[in-house]
């Protein structure tokens, strides 16, 4: 990353009724990335992003776009960013051309020419004359991410862009802003909640916790460190037998019993055989449940805890 | 200036693009039609010769009025006015407008003013709180556009809504009242008396006058809505704060103004009604005069936009 950012989030600070929403969040946005933001809901992601466009004043800290003060030069400096804030809520009883009409007239140069190339961009060529009520969700997100992009925006901001989405949707948008920011050169800033969906379409991810973004890492170092293991519990019968069984197998990362129940940390694609083995010798299995973690435990583990500290 | 209109080209796509625009236009419509039905029953026609013989009747009563010692100067005044204007007419053989379709158009108007107010208060109130409950603020206020110039277009797009609509009411009125009274008074002129001697203006340009000066209430009103729209984010607040304001305002005007005292001429709907300064009837409250009114409308008015207009600008958006 030696080019230089397009945007650059420096100290920002949001103090709303002496609690601090955002905390000194610094962050650099580079052209053809895509940054994921991630947290769970209400550690202060959305009033982040408001604050990048401008809907939320700053109480401390700024936002530079393309080198230009947000809050000095806000006409010129917002002019450089796309974004949809939350849902991509749009004039329902207008049809999608007139919703991006009506946003097209407030940007300087944008032609009946780039309307359409944008349109057939997010593929919605064929409903774009129908009135937004009838649209789908997706659709819906596709028109929101027509709107951003039609003043050829650097920095292009989407506030939970899969929610509600069907997972072929998501990768549909996944697909989409992976080929912008490598075609375009976009800097592309994502939020969201879960972390699997990060993983496959971000380049770099940053947690925010109560306010404070607490890391930013790699991709790419993550997914290494993530060799598919996962925590596993087996509700059994006899218990002793099974764990006897189960630890002879597997020396290096021992059963615990927890619950009546035995626990085992585990490659995700032995389990079947480990289930098999198990039946074989005369075992009763009653339950296999893998232990899904919240995102905070995921990311510690996967970051080896000490990187925090 | 050329971004600026296409904003305000934004807001009329938002008012004429949904179908409650059409129903205001519709019942307007329907209004018109119910008053010509309503009128007609009260409205007595004369016939050709009988308006001669009548004010010549009017005349003679009004001189013996005038003979009488105890009458007041303005009294006097006014009843040689109608006496030189009654005079006038029977001369040049101008018939009153009474039975024909302007007299319809100017009393159907006059009570029709405060459902064009309703409707521009409504389309007023969901200007800006609408933005909000539709969610959609948030992709407007993030375009290279100062908020406060959204905020002014959406209010000019307002007003302007407000003169589409008594345009096509003026035209409505013509057509319907034409239609119900015929059409063969359309070239009456208006007679007023200036001081001196009687004059002919054209009537259109007289209930164009009227109207005017009745949608003085309608322009508080709706910057009134507009405001409490912008300050509390809910259109069904504004509209209804708005409609009650309109009602009990007048009122209470009119029973404070027999208390008799002095600060109720400081009192925005003291001041509404412009008329009684060009002779037509006399004001609300004593001792106020036209310049008097427009300052305290003035004051109010800019208030009004004061306060929507900060709270735009400084507002942090979470809707």
């Amino acid at each position: 990353m030696k080019e230089k950012p397009i945007a650059q989030v420096r100290h920002l600070t949001k103090i709303i009724g002496g609690k601090r929403i955002v905390d000194q969040v610094d962050m650099d946005l580079y052209p053809g990335e895509i940054f994921g933001f991630l947290g769970p809901n209400g550690a202060g992601k959305t009033t982040t992003i408001r604050m990048m466009v401008g809907l939320m004043s700053v109480s401390e800290g700024e936002v530079i776009i393309d080198g230009i003060s947000l809050k000095k030069n806000f006409e010129k400096a917002i002019s450089r960013v796309g974004a949809i804030v939350e849902n991509p809520e749009m004039y329902k009883f207008l049809t999608g051309y007139q919703n991006l009409v009506h946003f097209a007239r407030m940007c300087d140069g944008v032609k009946k020419e780039r309307i359409d190339e944008v349109v057939r961009l997010v593929g919605l060529a064929e409903r774009i004359h129908d009135k937004v009520k009838t649209y789908s969700l997706g659709m819906r997100q596709r028109l929101g991410i027509a709107q951003a992009l039609l003043h050829q925006p650097k920095l292009l901001i989407l506030d939970e862009p899969t929610n509600g989405l069907d997972p072929a949707g998501i990768r549909e948008i996944r697909h989409y802003l992976r080929r912008l920011a490598r075609e375009e050169n976009l800097a592309i800033l994502v939020s969201s909640h879960i972390l699997a969906e990060m993983e496959l379409m971000c380049d770099r991810i940053g947690i925010i916790r109560e306010g404070k973004l607490i890391i930013v890492q790699e991709v790419r170092d993550l997914v290494e460190k993530n060799q598919g293991d996962v925590m596993v519990t087996f509700r059994v019968h006899p218990l002793d037998q099974a764990k006897a069984l189960l630890s002879e197998w597997m020396t290096k990362q021992p059963p615990k019993v927890v619950d009546e129940c035995i626990q085992l940390t585990v490659d995700q694609e032995q389990i079947p055989f480990l289930n098999a083995k198990l039946v074989e010798n005369g075992i009763q299995v009653y339950e296999i449940r893998m232990e899904s973690k919240n995102l905070e435990e995921q990311f510690l583990e996967l970051t080896e805890g000490g990187v925090l500290l | 200036m050329i971004r600026f209109l296409h904003l305000v080209q934004n807001e009329n796509m938002k008012i004429y693009r949904r179908t409650g625009t059409w129903v205001m236009f519709g019942l307007l419509l329907v209004a018109i039609i119910g008053m010509a039905f309503l009128m007609k029953a009260h409205l007595s026609s004369q016939s050709e010769d009988d308006w001669k013989q009548s004010l010549m009747k009017e005349n003679k009563s009004m001189e013996i009025q005038l003979r009488k010692e105890e009458i007041l100067p303005h009294v006097k005044d006014e009843l040689q006015k109608m006496i030189a204007i009654n005079q006038y007419r029977i001369e040049k053989d101008i018939p009153p407008m009474e039975g024909t379709m302007w007299e319809f158009a100017r009393d159907a108007g006059k009570t029709l003013i405060p459902l064009i107010t309703l409707f521009t208060v409504i389309i007023g109130a969901n200007s800006v709180a609408g933005e909000f409950s539709w969610g959609t603020i948030k992709l407007l206020l993030i375009r290279p556009v100062h908020r406060s110039k959204v905020l002014l277009s959406k209010y000019l797009a307002t007003l302007l809504f407000s003169l589409v609509m008594l345009f096509s009411m003026f035209l409505l009125l013509l057509l319907v009242g034409g239609i119900v009274h015929g059409f063969d008074g359309w070239d009456l002129p208006h007679l007023y008396h200036d001081g001196e001697q009687v004059k002919e203006q054209s009537m259109p340009l007289h209930l164009a006058t009227l109207f005017a000066l009745g949608s003085v209430e309608l322009v508080m009103m709706v910057t009134f809505s507009f405001m409490v729209s912008t300050v509390f984010r809910s259109s069904s607040m504004a509209i209804g704060l708005s409609i009650f304001l309109m009602f009990a305002g007048n009122q209470a005007v009119f029973i404070l103004s027999k208390w008799d005292q002095d600060w109720i001429k400081y009192l925005l709907f003291a001041n509404t009604d412009l008329s009684p300064y060009f002779g037509d009837g006399t004001p609300l409250v004593d001792g106020i005069t036209l310049s008097f009114s427009l300052m305290v409308l003035g004051i109010h008015f800019l208030l009004f936009h004061l306060i929507a207009w900060w709270l735009f600008i400084k507002r942090d958006i979470t809707a």
